[in-house]
């Protein structure tokens, strides 16, 4: 019976090993994932409707010198299609300035005739949001 | 135990939990259909569908990341392992579903390459709140891809159970990365209590649960025994170690499963050459040693898996000294017969 050298001792250093790392990963885990997820919903309102939530800060809109209209979407939309319109003092949509992609900043420039946009889902043939200035 | 990759042990058990596995999660996207659209009728019906299997996958692999420390802290959900690899495939297919239909309908209506779009549409990489959540979601989903892909015995065999093993550890990674996937992204547009309440509780539980039993673990690893003149170190009295059963002792940094069957003891490495199960925690079924994992078998005698298998493990010579047992530290090479003691 030959004496068990070299393997044995790569063995030992697998095994106690992986306990080791199993044992670190949640020790890292159980400190490090709480702090992240109280700065994640510290600010989350959780009193308010859900279909409320967010929409009114959804976009932020407001025009810039040389009738340019600043967009900001904050959250991303859950429609397909955001085709941004202007719309006259009706209400009515007049040109296509652009479409929406996702979260982020846009600028427009606003006709003269147009006192406000309209965000349309075309797919759905849906108003998503409008603003007026 | 396998050969050319093909399970022997598929029994109807493990039948059994497969269709388990089906129905629950049938049963579950059914519940959460008719919930969602008695609810929330205004709902469309990929909203549904995403929501559906998105949260249908993370109550997976919250069970799934329960299933190993509750084993190690109560043998009896140790069944429960034999089928951990088909509900891991099957979390995988809910979570593709999940982030397929979400890439599909998010970006894969315009002109840029939908996956390119993913990393692109939003870049407050410097936001917690207006993180691009989605991101975290795409990478989490790359690990359940790797890991479902390589989870037959062949990769197994191939990569070397280390490597295959620390592959496989990713998980927790996919964990933390699904977990901030959630809180970056669903939670900020669509608050809810309940949902929230859960996922924060689910995490407190699946770590305590990993906690204390890594602490259970250092605790065996730590104890230490009496050695006695010739270097032998004192295991238990003879009458410890129940018929059919082992005692599980530590040597060195290992663990070494010494088994009593037919009158006679044997000792083994404890860990199974398949993915590493605690063969001591088995029993012996039909004169071989049996890992409580998945089944495969070694003879208590030279630790070989009876042929026409290949497995070995490493054996241990034992003395018997007023009904006290006492091993020899120095395992012998993998295979090694060493003669049984009789008791």
């Amino acid at each position: 019976m030959a004496f068990f050298v070299a393997e044995f001792d790569k063995e030992q250093i697998m095994i106690a090993g992986q306990r080791k790392a199993h044992q670190r990963i949640w020790l890292s885990m159980g400190l490090v994932l709480p702090i992240f997820l109280f700065f994640a919903t510290k600010d989350l309102d959780f009193l308010v409707e859900a279909e409320d939530v967010g929409h009114p800060d959804q976009f932020v809109a407001k025009m810039l010198e040389n009738r340019t209209l600043y967009l900001k979407l904050n959250i991303p939309l859950q429609n397909p299609s955001a085709v941004v319109y202007a719309v006259d003092s009706e209400g009515n949509p007049g040109k296509i300035l652009g479409q929406l992609f996702g979260v982020g900043e846009y600028q427009f420039i606003l006709p003269l005739d147009a006192s406000g946009i309209s965000v349309v889902d075309e797919l759905k043939n849906e108003k998503i949001y409008t603003a007026t200035f | 135990m396998g050969l050319d990759y093909k399970l022997v042990l598929w029994n109807k058990h493990k039948k059994t939990y497969d269709k388990t596995i089906a129905l629950g999660m049938l049963t579950y996207l059914l519940v959460f259909f008719i919930l969602s659209f008695l609810t929330n009728p205004e709902l469309t019906a990929e909203t549904v569908i995403i929501r559906a299997f998105g949260s249908l996958a993370i109550l997976m692999l919250h069970i799934i990341l329960a299933i190993g420390p509750l084993s190690r802290l109560n043998p009896q959900f140790l069944p429960i392992l034999y089928n951990r690899r088909h509900l891991g495939v099957s979390m995988f297919l809910a979570a593709f579903i999940h982030g397929g239909i979400s890439i599909f309908q998010f970006h894969a209506l315009g002109n840029t390459n939908p996956i390119y779009a993913i990393f692109t549409s939003n870049m407050e990489y410097g936001s917690l709140i207006n993180f691009p959540f989605q991101v975290l979601g795409f990478l989490a989903l790359l690990i359940l891809f790797l890991m479902a892909s390589t989870s037959h015995d062949f990769f197994l065999k191939n990569l070397s159970p280390r490597i295959w093993k620390g592959l496989h550890m990713l998980v927790y990674l996919a964990y933390a990365l699904v977990l901030m996937h959630v809180f970056l992204g669903a939670f900020q547009q669509e608050t809810s209590p309940f949902t929230t309440t859960f996922l924060i509780l689910g995490f407190v539980t699946i770590s305590g649960l990993h906690l204390v039993a890594a602490f259970k673990e250092s605790k065996v690893d730590g104890l230490k025994s009496s050695v006695d003149d010739s270097g032998w170190l004192e295991v238990c009295n003879v009458n410890e170690i129940a018929n059919n059963r082992a005692k599980i002792f530590t040597v060195g940094a290992e663990r070494v499963a010494i088994f009593k069957y037919d009158g006679k003891l044997s000792a083994i490495h404890n860990v199974c050459k398949h993915q590493g199960g605690p063969l001591g925690e088995g029993k012996v079924v039909d004169g071989c040693i049996t890992c409580p994992w998945h089944g495969y078998q070694y003879l208590p005698h030279n630790g070989q898996s009876p042929p026409p298998f290949t497995e070995k493990v490493i054996t241990y010579e034992l003395r018997l000294s007023n009904g006290i047992i006492y091993i020899n530290p120095n395992g012998f090479s993998e295979g090694t017969e060493v003669k049984p003691l009789i008791c």
